[in-house]
């Protein structure tokens, strides 16, 4: 349990179509359609930019995980290879995907994130479960479960 | 696309040392507050996050890059402790890249802040429509017309460049050298304000060739022999100072580099090569373009904010850290570019405009250090403002050179480290200046400063035991007064 001092596990229900990705100007992003399969790597964890996250939003056929990350936050490399391992488990059951934090900051005030690594259980457009901190595999897998 | 539009109890303008402080401490007022924060690009077209000068472009940066060249300093010395070291290598990519690093994640939590604090943050340009109505211009040119009932402008300042040929296309200033991808090579500082000194000091301390170009004095508006004390000892470890002169030209050689030409007091002139040319010889506020005479308010003829109490002439605008005038405050203050005054300033602000409270701003006796290569730390008056306040007969001035233990195995200089209490005589010697050149001098000053804003007299000095050995209980020993004509020096062994 040594990664959990900043776990704040909390199951909030946020629809993420009534939240919207809304830009800082509180303007309604438009969700494009889908430019690309999603399907395409499944079993691996696949970094996103914004508008290739709010495609995969668009798509929900399965779960999404989410990481949100930044390059200088020590935490986050600590739980990159477990993101792996989580995505390698779930295979095509759920996608797993990581956002850079400071490369798409409209996206992580969006969703609120306020900490490092922010993890998100998203289902259906809304925002099932998310966590703060560095996760091990099992406690990840324990959210998508 | 009519603009979208939004309604505040507050608007700060600026997202920097001041503005962010300021809009936090409204929002836990409960006011609706909204902060807007635009980095134009410098000439040479870097660009940064949230947070101001002082966590981009300021004291973060220069005091990590100061940190290494002390790391440097340290290593030369490690030998007579005993380390055995091969010659350690500078990496200037690593240092840049890891200070970034951090930077980012400083930004990171900025933004997190405002969110959890329920601050509206709009990354956008604003600029006055009237007196209650700024425009807010994003990147991608989108516009926001916000209203506020109060308005606080903290627009900070920044770098200024020469009228010269070349000086904007060729030269870089401090926006951007700590974000510089290659190494700076042999450098030429323009100026000889703290800034100019800072970054020729880190730059020269891991490892590059660095001339400091002067007109007149160094360290403007602080005590002048502490500034010789700090300009020699950069003197004496490597870096070149050329006095007297302003530069005419910056070319570019066909190899790359910079030809900068100069004119000598003397009216003679010359030049020199370098491949980076940085100017650090002053700053301007940021008021001329946003739009100020539409809510009417009133500059100084310098562009800054004449204040009182933080209230500008319109009494529902504020403004709070570089842009407020210290000249025009009562008394002059001349600490007012502190990112700890912006801050202050700022939540005392909101405290009195939306908690009831009332206590105001005191831009006295503020601590502040210079960290050149040996450091400079002062609270109060330098020497000659207190005599010129309050006449030499009034002022007793106790001072000391010293040597850090630390430093005497590597046998560095002799004479070098400085104290000096400037006391005022009618009121007891009441201490109103501290001023100390040493390692650290930062980390004792502050705490000196606690002391002397709670009144300490010389008294008081001399009846604290010392913590031994350290460089700070120098000024619980001080014994001679300048007016004796005794020497401060320390003989050698
Ligand atoms: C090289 C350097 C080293 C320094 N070192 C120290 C130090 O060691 N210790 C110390 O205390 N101080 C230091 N300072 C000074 C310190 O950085 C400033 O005093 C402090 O940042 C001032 O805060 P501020 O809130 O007034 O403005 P700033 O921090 O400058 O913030 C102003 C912000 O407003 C933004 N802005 C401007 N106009 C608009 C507009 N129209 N719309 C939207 N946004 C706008 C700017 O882009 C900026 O982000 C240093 C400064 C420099 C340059």
């Amino acid at each position: 349990m040594q990664h959990l001092c900043w776990l704040v596990l909390a199951a909030c229900i946020t629809p993420l179509h009534a939240l919207a990705l809304t830009a800082a100007g509180g303007q309604r992003l438009a969700l494009r359609p889908s430019s690309r399969s999603p399907a395409l790597a499944m079993g691996a964890v696949r970094q996103v930019t914004t508008e290739e996250f709010e495609a995969e939003l668009q798509d929900c056929a399965t779960p999404i995980l989410l990481d949100v990350f930044a390059v200088w936050c020590g935490p986050c490399q600590l739980m990159a290879p477990e993101m792996d391992k989580v995505a390698e488990h779930y295979g095509d059951r759920c996608r797993v995907l990581k956002i850079d934090a400071d490369d798409e900051a409209e996206v992580a005030d969006t969703l609120q994130v306020r900490g490092l690594p922010t993890v998100l259980l998203i289902n259906d457009m809304s925002v099932v479960m998310r966590a703060e901190g560095a996760l091990m595999a099992d406690e990840l897998k324990e959210i998508v479960d | 696309m009519a603009a979208a539009e939004a309604q505040y109890d507050l608007l700060v303008i600026g997202g920097g040392s001041g503005g962010l402080a300021c809009s936090k401490r409204a929002a836990s007022h409960g006011k609706k507050v909204a902060v807007c924060d635009f980095v134009k690009p410098s000439p040479p077209g870097t660009t940064w996050g949230l947070g101001g000068t002082c966590v981009n472009v300021g004291c973060i940066p220069k005091k990590l890059m100061h940190q290494a060249a002390l790391l440097g300093e340290g290593m030369t010395d490690a030998e007579s402790f005993g380390w055995e070291v091969a010659a350690p290598k500078h990496n200037w990519e690593t240092m840049v890249g890891n200070v970034q690093g951090h930077i980012k994640s400083l930004n990171f939590g900025y933004r997190s802040d405002l969110m959890s604090n329920g601050v509206k943050y709009y990354n956008a340009y604003a600029t006055f429509l009237d007196p209650h109505t700024v425009e807010a211009v994003d990147k991608k040119g989108k516009v926001t017309k916000i209203t506020a009932s109060e308005i606080v402008i903290c627009t900070g300042g920044r770098p200024r460049y020469p009228d010269i040929p070349g000086a904007k296309e060729l030269g870089i200033t401090s926006d951007d050298v700590f974000a510089l991808k290659s190494p700076p090579g042999r450098t030429l500082v323009v100026g000889a304000s703290y800034v100019a000194l800072e970054c020729a000091g880190f730059i020269k301390g891991v490892g590059y060739d660095t001339t400091v170009m002067m007109r007149s004095i160094p360290l403007r508006g602080f005590d002048q022999q502490m500034a010789g004390l700090c300009k020699t000892y950069m003197q004496e470890h490597g870096v070149a100072f050329i006095e007297g002169a302003v530069p005419t030209a910056v070319e570019a050689t066909p190899s790359g580099a910079k030809k900068v030409s100069w004119k000598l007091a003397d009216g003679s002139v010359g030049s020199g090569e370098y491949d980076t040319v940085l100017f650090a010889i002053g700053r301007d506020v940021c008021t001329s373009a946003i739009g100020i005479d539409k809510a009417g308010v009133k500059l100084s003829s310098n562009g800054k904010v004449p204040t009182v109490n933080e209230q500008t002439n319109v009494p529902h605008i504020y403004a709070i850290g570089d842009i407020i005038d210290g000249e025009a405050l009562n008394p002059p203050s001349a600490t007012t570019e502190l990112t700890p005054v912006a801050i202050q300033a700022g939540k005392l602000l909101a405290d009195r405009l939306y908690a009831g409270k009332s206590a105001l701003m005191d831009y006295s006796m503020v601590a502040t250090t210079v960290y050149t290569p040996l450091e400079y730390g002062a609270v109060g008056l330098p020497e000659e403002e207190a005599i010129k306040l309050h006449g030499e007969d009034n002022i007793e001035v106790y001072h000391s050179y010293f040597k850090p233990l630390e430093w005497t195995l590597p046998h560095r200089g002799d004479n070098v480290c400085y104290a000096k209490l400037i006391c005022l005589k009618p009121e007891g010697e009441r201490v109103i200046g501290l001023h100390v050149c040493g390692p650290n001098a930062g980390e004792m000053t502050q705490g000196f400063a606690v002391a002397i804003k709670a009144g300490a007299t010389k008294a008081h000095f001399d009846d604290t035991v010392g913590i031994h050995p350290t460089v700070a209980e120098e000024f619980t020993l001080l014994a001679t007064t300048k007016r004796s004509g005794d020497s401060a020096e320390k003989s050698g062994c």
